[in-house]
């Protein structure tokens, strides 16, 4: 959220590092004055960036507390005195707290940005600190971004870049138990293939870096553009795509286990998770043309006949076919784990949450609380002038509705001997959030005749979805950073009902890219967020005039901006430590993936080392049930039991991975982008 | 108002906003708005043209470059009932705060 100047700064100071020659070659960095007082500045920032997140977030951490109940802990105590008593800084020239506070880091003083206007001769408190002292060196308080005042700028700092976001790691779960005590966020437990240790280190020491550095289209077979759409959504999942690409599914291991009874690898029906694997290996590796996903549809009709043969489908049915069969090959029947549990598969890991719908009797106020589980959320588009935005869909898709006399009956009234019928009111929230978090926009609509909604629906690049959990209805609470979800695909459609064309953007690499069949090019965030449309949206329905701009967005997939890892070994431990500081960086219990340092960290998800809590992923997912209650249970019960999968893969230690594909020292994606759109 | 001949007021009631965790909170109530709104895509998007359009001498561009040259428009282009909605917050709490106060 605060994460944009930041990135500006750090590339426009590593380009000044670069041009500025010098010092460019030292430790990543590129302003020399920090270089010359690293280390004493460093062991400041560690101080200011615990003073900083403990002075931003004092509410929520006062808040927040595990356990509940009326007894606070120590560590409670320990934590309410250190809110209460530590004062917030301020700056030494005005006295005020608020204005753009950095942190000197060089000696204890505070200063602000009071008095900016430099260009109109103005000082601010941060230059005028250095006038009198001539230190150089500053911190950002609130967003820990290290400033120079002699390069006039912020700069990039590995070393304090890396403290930044380990205190950030360190603090999250403090700050979601604020927003929401005992929050019961679904984390990412390890799923699928368990490395041995050996083999992970010899990936991790021995593989060369995989080069996901590419986009590819994906060719149209006779219309089924709706299932390039829905690979390009998938392949660019960073959920999926790091369970895919760290090995999650063995083709090679899957087809021995199914010929294993001794029949012909060839006569056996497609296994989806292959294919899916096989589609979005080969769309991430790039290639001199688009790639025809022609195995994935065979494994597609195999699993459905009713989509089978020519003819148009439609996008979201895809992506649910596709789903259910990636989820029926790689779950587990018989794992013995615990039946109770959630289902362990990557599917429901990366998809699954669960939709609450509350009913609540208009005459004696019981509240009935069904729950159901859910792959993605279809939202209503409500009518209106102009753009619609995400926030109202979902707003409408939450809001109380009355149900009619009659359509429900009330148990606890029927007890109580009043059996006549009286009015209820129905509310959907979400309550368990799934990293991945699949919107779809009902622009099809049922009713006869149907017709499809043409309205405008401005889709965020952000969006907190706090307000629409279940945690939510019950009382207003503070924004959760668990909640946070960032926009990483969308499918559209244009066209009619019953003929149109499905295209997709998704975000690749921090750039946005627009995938038409085989074609794909870079887009400009201004199409991917359908601004333009917005504002012409606002203009026609202000003017009543001219063609309206019709709608194009039919599925948003999200996911969360932090990822959430579970570690098998803290969570198997009888009752959960209180989230301090000390307990989280101790145990490594928080495994954090940043979106922020997509590029770092993404090919570290890929690498083994973070399926190592593999091993024990067994007692996490029983720990984890014990929390949550008995319909809970009944649910995940329901679901694991759902789709029996007789194909079985039990994985046997997979060879050494595979060779990276061709070594290719360009790294820009655009690279494959010009010879892809032969179809 | 009287702020400027009483500085000791406004740097007190400063402090107590945010020691209290109220500045905390509005902080995120404005945040979400903005977000809901699309301001914030605007103001991304803002930026992200003012860096292509000094790609050339990227070099000299500083954060304090790009914050006074979209300042301007992002402060303009805050929808008017989030700024008046945030105003009666604001001045909801310095009511609470200080009730012998004769503002």
């Amino acid at each position: 959220m605060d994460s944009s100047p930041e990135k500006s700064a750090s590339v426009a100071s590593s380009r000044r590092g670069g041009g500025g020659g010098g010092g460019g070659g030292s430790a990543g960095g590129g302003c020399v004055h920090l270089a010359q007082r690293h280390k004493a500045a460093m062991e400041r920032l560690k101080v200011v960036i615990a003073y900083s997140q403990i002075s931003r977030h004092r509410q929520a951490l006062l808040v927040g507390r595990r356990g509940g109940g009326g007894e606070a802990g120590e560590g409670d105590r320990s934590r309410k005195r250190l809110v209460e008593e530590m004062s917030a800084p301020f700056c030494g020239a005005c006295g005020t707290g608020g204005d753009r506070l950095h942190a000197c880091l060089q000696c204890d003083a505070y200063a602000c940005w009071r008095g900016r206007r430099v260009r109109a001769g103005g000082e601010t408190h941060v230059a005028r600190h250095m006038r009198e002292s001539g230190h150089v060196v500053f911190a950002d308080f609130a967003r820990a971004a290290v400033f120079c005042g002699a390069c006039g700028d912020y700069v990039h700092d590995a070393a304090a870049w890396g403290l930044a976001a380990a205190a950030g790691a360190r603090w999250h779960a403090a700050l979601c138990d604020g927003a929401e005590p005992e929050a019961r966020r679904p984390r990412i437990v390890a799923a699928g293939s368990e490395l041995p240790a050996a083999v992970a280190r010899y990936a991790r020491e021995h593989a060369a870096r995989p080069r996901c550095a590419r986009v590819r289209g994906v060719v149209n077979l006779g219309a089924t553009c709706y299932l390039g759409a829905v690979v390009q959504a998938l392949a660019h999942n960073p959920v999926l795509r790091g369970w895919l690409l760290a090995d999650g599914h063995h083709p090679g291991a899957c087809e021995r286990k199914r010929s294993a009874d001794g029949s012909d690898p060839k006569t056996l029906p497609p296994c989806m998770a292959c294919e899916v694997d096989a589609a979005v290996q080969a769309v991430l590796a790039g290639g001199p043309a688009a790639f025809a996903p022609v195995r994935l549809l065979r494994a597609l009709w195999a699993s459905r006949s009713a989509v089978a043969g020519a003819g148009q489908q439609d996008a979201h049915e895809c992506l649910v076919a596709v789903l259910q069969a990636l989820h029926a090959a790689v779950a587990d029947p018989a794992d013995p784990a615990d039946p109770a549990g959630p289902c362990a598969c990557i599917v429901h890991t990366a998809f699954a949450g669960v939709l609450q719908s509350a009913v609540t009797c208009a005459r004696c106020g019981n509240t009935t609380r069904a729950l159901d589980p859910m792959l993605d959320v279809a939202l209503d588009i409500p009518a209106g002038g102009g753009a619609a935005t995400l926030h109202e869909c979902l707003a409408h898709f939450t809001r109380a509705e009355a149900l009619a006399a009659g359509a429900y009956r009330c148990a606890r009234c029927a007890a109580g001997g009043t059996r006549d019928a009286i009015g209820a009111v129905k509310q959907l929230s979400l309550r368990e959030l799934p990293p991945v978090l699949t919107f779809q926009l009902k622009r099809f609509t049922t009713a006869s005749p149907p017709a499809k909604v043409d309205r405008v629906v401005r889709l965020p690049l952000h969006i907190d979805m706090t307000p629409f959990t279940a945690a939510a209805r019950k009382k207003s609470v503070r924004a959760n950073p668990a909640c946070a979800y960032s926009l990483f695909a969308i499918v559209d459609h244009v066209g009619q009902l019953d003929t149109g064309h499905y295209t997709a953007f998704a975000r690749h690499r921090a750039r946005w890219f627009r995938f038409d069949d085989g074609a794909a090019a870079p887009a400009d965030v201004r199409d991917v967020l359908a601004l333009p449309d917005a504002a012409a949206a606002a203009r026609g329905a202000a003017s009543k005039g001219g063609a309206a701009p019709k709608g194009r967005a039919y599925m948003a997939f999200y996911v969360k901006a932090v990822l959430d890892y579970h570690d098998a070994a803290a969570a198997a431990a009888p009752a959960p430590p209180p989230p301090t500081a000390e307990w989280v960086e101790g145990a490594g219990v928080v495994r954090v993936e940043r979106r922020g340092r997509k590029k770092g960290s993404t090919n570290k998800a890929k690498s083994p080392d973070v399926r190592a809590p593999a091993a024990a992923a067994a007692p996490a997912a029983a720990a984890a049930s014990d929390s949550s209650d008995s319909d809970g249970e009944a649910l995940w019960a329901r679901i694991s039991k759902e789709k029996p999968a007789d194909d079985l893969v039990p994985m046997l230690p997979p060879p050494p991975p595979p060779p990276p594909p061709p070594a290719n020292d360009d790294d820009d994606p655009l690279a494959s982008t010009a010879s892809s759109d032969s179809e | 108002m009287s702020m400027e001949t009483t500085p000791g007021i406004r740097e007190d009631l400063l402090r107590r906003f945010i020691e209290s965790g109220e500045r905390e909170r509005l902080q995120e109530v404005l945040r979400s708005k903005l977000q809901a709104s699309g301001w914030q895509d605007r103001i991304k998007d803002k930026c992200q043209k003012f860096v292509h359009e000094n790609s050339n001498d990227l070099d000299k561009i500083t954060v304090d470059d790009m914050a006074e040259e979209v300042t301007p428009f992002a402060r303009s282009s805050v929808p008017e009932d989030i700024k008046a909605e945030i105003m009666e917050d604001i001045r909801a709490y310095i009511f609470r705060t200080l009730p012998e106060a004769d503002v």
